[in-house]
């Protein structure tokens, strides 16, 4: 055994804590070794040094300090006592403080999300949208019953809607049989309000003969009154119920003037009141013209009607080679509708019992598609 | 282990069972028993006589909260010298304690126990200055004992002050007997180094 071996051995020795093979070859090494044996002299003295300190006896009153310990804890190292606590047991607190976190989180968020019935949401809303939800559902509802002939948008400002001319949009087809051209008995009607002479039309612009369907049994169109300021001097014609006196002469109503319940059905009393209410050319005296025998520019006739009733076009189609208008889609409102058509019977003949128009509803357009069809 | 400490130990577990069944005196009984050898154990720990009170005080209420888990697989001694040497390494890695050692008190020479008695009786101990000298060489070893590392001053302490063997030691410290050994020879060979000249 060298020193090292030996000096790393000596504390042991001095406990006899070595075992009797490495305590013989220590005490071998130390009798030859005056160096080790100054050192294991040393270490002993250190060891008896420390051995033989003082024992510093407790204070007094260290049971009584420990009960006020005891039953008295300061906050604080409850607090840290509560931070401090061993690892057996917060982690089994934090696991169970994290699951019932998720728990309540699980009952709480799905019964939020239901706790809202749509009864109950639909009384939360504002009444505008109560009133839109509304529109919608009886618009839903009367589809339902008569067809998805439109898709409407509310109307703002007198303004339609672009989701009306969608191509999602659902127009109710109107089908206009424009009768045949025939000599020209009488003045144009020129709806952009100007009072031109026959021949000088027949000159420049392609006329179509215009003539008013004939009186259905059934049915009876209204009277109609022309809008001074939109028609001018020209007074189109048109049958009424008691159009026998006054045959060809159409009057246009007034924007403001709708007729009769809504749907151009009017109670004769009403018609042959209104029927002295023609409102005179600017011109001079309108001059009354046989049913069938008024010239029109089909286009723009059709154009102002729909601008009479508060309408907007949207597209105009036009026939292949030809400048006849094949089909106009429109946004008509729906007030407005039944006088609309009234118009268009005066234009020519509605085919195939057209839709007749929703119950009165403001603020709704109704997106129509009339396409004209010449007579056979 | 000595006839001494198998009583002992069957006196601590009556006592245990005691206070278990309800007895708070026999907690008492512990404090008593142990104060001493804990209160020394913190003080040759931390060096400090408020820190060592402070220390053993949180020791025992730390007994009192525990020793319903306490299921006798060691003797009671280890695991209080356990708990004591573990609470003394909480304190010394405080910020508190590291602020404290760098104050120097200014009445560390005098004993504050029997500061301000008179004592009139004779005196048959040692010289004046034999108690002077040996109160320096205690001072100076507390001292080298201090400054050692905390794993070289708990070894030092349970096996040269305490008396452990190196088997308790282990139990308390958590290493090993082998370690235990190494670490105590290293210790002393510091110890030997710090207390040249002076021993």
């Amino acid at each position: 055994m060298d020193c090292a071996n030996a000096l790393d051995s000596l504390s042991a020795y001095l406990d006899d804590a070595l075992d009797p093979l490495t305590k013989a070859d220590v005490e071998r090494h130390l009798s030859s070794c005056d160096r080790c044996r100054s050192e294991l002299n040393a270490l002993r003295a250190c060891v008896q040094a420390v051995s033989s300190l003082e024992r510093i006896p407790a204070p007094p009153d260290f049971l009584h300090r420990v009960h006020e310990c005891i039953e008295h804890p300061s906050p604080w190292k409850r607090l840290l006592r509560t931070l401090l606590l061993p690892w057996h047991i917060k982690v089994p607190l934090h696991v169970a403080g994290a699951v019932a976190m998720v728990l309540l989180i699980l009952a709480t968020v799905p019964f939020k999300r239901f706790e809202q019935k749509p009864e109950k949401a639909f009384e939360t809303q504002l009444p505008q949208a109560r009133e839109e939800q509304a529109v919608h559902d009886h618009a839903s509802q009367q589809m339902a019953e008569e067809g998805p002939l439109v898709q409407h948008a509310p109307l703002s400002g007198g303004k339609v809607d672009k989701s009306a001319s969608s191509p999602e949009a659902m127009p109710i087809q109107l089908v206009l049989v424009i009768p045949g051209e025939k000599p020209v008995h009488g003045r144009e009607f020129l709806p952009e309000g100007r009072d031109k002479g026959s021949s000088a039309l027949q000159d420049t612009e392609e006329s179509l003969k215009f003539q008013a369907a004939p009186p259905s049994p059934e049915r009876s169109l209204p009277t109609l009154r022309l809008a001074p300021q939109t028609v001018g001097g020209v007074t189109a014609g048109a049958q009424s119920n008691e159009q026998s006196a006054t045959a060809g002469q159409v009057v246009l109503p007034r924007p403001d003037d709708r007729a009769g319940n809504g749907r151009g059905e009017r109670q004769p009393s009403q018609a042959a009141s209104k029927k002295d209410q023609t409102l005179p050319s600017p011109g001079g005296p309108t001059p009354a013209v046989e049913v069938g025998e008024i010239k029109v520019r089909t286009a723009s006739s059709l154009e102002q009607r729909i601008r009479d009733v508060g309408g907007i076009i949207h597209r105009i189609d036009y026939a292949n080679g030809k400048d006849r208008p094949f089909s106009v889609l429109a946004s008509i409102p729906a007030v407005s509708y039944p006088v609309f058509l009234d118009q268009l019977r005066v234009l020519g003949e509605l085919r195939d019992q057209p839709f007749e128009g929703p119950p009165s509803r403001e603020n709704r357009p109704l997106l129509v598609n009339i396409t004209l069809i010449p007579a056979e | 282990m000595s006839a001494e400490q198998q009583t002992t130990t069957g006196e601590e577990e009556k006592w245990i069972e005691s206070f278990r069944a309800g007895d708070a005196s026999a907690f008492d009984c512990i404090v008593l028993r142990f104060q001493d050898t804990v209160y020394n154990l913190c003080f040759r720990m931390t060096g400090d006589r408020e820190e060592a009170a402070d220390c053993a005080q949180e020791v025992f209420v730390k007994v009192y909260r525990a020793i319903g888990r306490f299921r006798f697989q060691s003797k009671f001694s280890t695991w209080l010298y356990a708990v004591a040497v573990n609470t003394c390494k909480n304190r010394m890695g405080s910020a508190e304690f590291r602020h404290r050692s760098r104050l120097v008190p200014i009445d560390s020479t005098a004993d504050k126990e029997t500061a301000g008695i008179i004592m009139e009786i004779e005196d048959p101990s040692p010289s004046p200055l034999a108690n002077l000298t040996q109160k320096e060489r205690d001072r100076l070893v507390q001292g080298a004992i201090n400054s050692l590392p905390e794993e070289a001053r708990t070894v030092v302490t349970l096996r040269d002050i305490e008396g452990l063997s190196y088997d308790e030691i282990a139990a308390i410290t958590g290493y090993n007997p082998g370690t235990v050994k190494s670490k105590l020879a290293r210790a002393r060979h510091q110890l030997r180094e710090k207390l040249e000249g002076v021993i």
